[in-house]
């Protein structure tokens, strides 16, 4: 059974399963940043905005501290994936209505 | 608590898990110490171009070449994937005072050996169809490229842990230990004492903080990039990219003068690269704002129009995050390897600004051999911190 569960997949846009996730932490990862480095967890689509969480507590888990001592990602703009050209818009592009 | 070693690295971003790694082949006990974990800083928070043509003929280049020599020949003895790849890289000229400026710097470099050629509108276009038919050329060299710097930085710390290196993840230095002053080891923060032969400095932006207990100040200073990551998309361009602009900066200031133009104010440049994993990293500005890490709108907003002017089919592709880094500026663009005299067992190396992957490997080589006293591959005077003085 333990080998079953190691093998849920913690982040799922790069489908990071659980197992790896313990043996970052094994080799050294102490925060959701660290892991992130040496997994690719949370550096998908989203974010890590589904599984910084559940990386944060595994880390807790696996240390034996509490939750709140774990070091969470930085947070920045863009919120969700932004298309480039919303940043180059040109004023001469809008069209008018009639 | 009292810990003897033969040698103490203060850091581990790229530069000190770099000179960690080329330590832990010797026969000796080395301490690897960092105030948070390992990369935590500018190296991580940086994009993966490793170029020499953005290098000055003399030392800079010189110490480029040999770098990618070594990096090229570990990426086959580390475990962890560097995804290093020498894909070429292209400047790209959009300007007639670029285009001027670019042509006599292309022509020192072929002076000075290193294999690279001016290619006008048509023959970049062909070996990269999705730029913008409005530039005015670029130059080529085959053997630039990038690499992934997290898992560069990484290897050389993971490797350097197996080799038997003792690494002190979230310690600080509280001071220096003295005896007939001399410096003869540190006290960390959690009030262990550790005892070395020779303190090797990798401190970055920080290290004023810490000479300021010895009272000495290098001109290095925090010089803020931003850098923007796309979703990952399929291979997009062949090559690694700057933009003339990028490169001005560092090699001729003199034509981003003009401060009426906002681009010059936040020191904007193009500095891009599709990462193994799909994704583009898009950077970057250049600006002094002490040590304030966060991205800013406008910031992104101009680097992404830069962006766009040269590669307009970025138009429909998503951005899903934004990050920056500080980089060690120093004023002359050289970095510090040196020892820091009258303390001769002590020995800086930062100031890389963002020269850092490209040079650590060569870096963490040269300082290997300052620490054994062996002769050095180099000569670096020209890097040495009296220079200031």
């Amino acid at each position: 059974m333990p080998k079953e569960k190691d093998n849920v997949l913690i982040c799922r846009c790069n489908e990071v399963s659980l197992k790896e996730i313990k043996e970052a932490i094994k080799e050294g990862a102490i925060t959701v940043k660290d892991v992130k480095k040496r997994t690719r967890a949370g550096m998908g689509l989203c974010q890590g905005r589904s599984c910084a969480k559940t990386v944060a507590t595994i880390i807790a888990n696996e240390l034996k501290i509490p939750i709140e001592q774990v070091e969470m990602d930085t947070q920045r703009i863009p919120v969700r994936p932004v298309k480039i050209k919303n940043f180059s818009y040109k004023e001469e592009n809008h069209e008018t209505q009639i | 608590m009292k810990h003897k070693y033969d040698v103490l690295v203060i850091g581990a971003g790229i530069i000190g898990s770099a000179i960690a790694y080329f330590l832990s082949k010797e026969k000796m006990k080395v301490a690897v110490f960092e105030k948070e974990n390992i990369g935590a800083g500018a190296s991580n928070a940086c994009g993966g171009i490793v170029f020499l043509q953005s290098k000055n003929p003399g030392i800079s280049l010189k110490l480029a070449v040999e770098s990618i020599y070594i990096l090229e020949k570990l990426k086959h003895e580390f475990e962890r994937d560097i995804e290093y790849e020498q894909k070429g890289g292209l400047v790209i000229i959009n300007s007639e005072t670029e285009k001027k400026a670019f042509s006599k710097k292309v022509k020192e470099h072929q002076a000075s050996g290193l294999e690279i050629q001016m290619l006008d509108t048509e023959e970049t276009l062909k070996i990269e169809p999705f730029l913008s038919r409005e530039i005015l050329g670029s130059t080529y060299c085959k053997l630039d490229g990038s690499i992934n710097p997290i898992a560069l930085t990484l290897a050389f710390a993971e490797t350097a842990i197996k080799n038997g290196i003792d690494f002190y993840p979230s310690t600080e230095i509280e001071n220096f230990i003295y005896e007939n002053s001399r410096i003869i080891g540190i006290i960390s923060n959690k009030q262990e004492k550790f005892f070395a032969d020779k303190i090797v400095l990798a401190t970055g932006i920080y290290s004023n903080q810490l000479l300021s207990k010895i009272n000495i100040q290098l001109p290095i200073k925090p010089r803020r990039g931003q850098v923007i990551v796309s979703e990952p998309i399929a291979p997009l361009l062949n090559h690694a990219l700057l933009s003339g602009r990028y490169l001005a900066a560092k090699l001729f200031p003199e034509i981003l003068e003009d401060l009426t133009n906002p681009l010059n104010q936040m020191g904007i440049g193009l500095v891009f690269e599709q990462a193994k994993s799909g994704n583009l990293l898009i950077g970057s500005t250049r600006e002094f704002v002490g040590e304030n890490k966060e991205t800013t709108f406008q910031g992104i907003e101009y680097i992404l129009k830069h962006a766009i002017s040269i590669i307009p089919s970025l138009e429909d592709i998503n951005i899903i995050r934004t990050f920056s880094g500080l980089r060690p500026y120093t004023v002359d663009g050289l970095p510090i390897i040196s020892k820091l005299i009258p303390y001769d067992n002590l020995i800086i190396a930062a100031g890389h600004e963002g020269d850092g992957i490209t040079l650590s490997a060569i870096t963490g080589k040269l300082i290997k051999q300052m620490v054994l006293e062996e002769k050095l591959n180099d000569n670096i005077e020209e890097l040495d911190y009296n220079r200031f003085l």
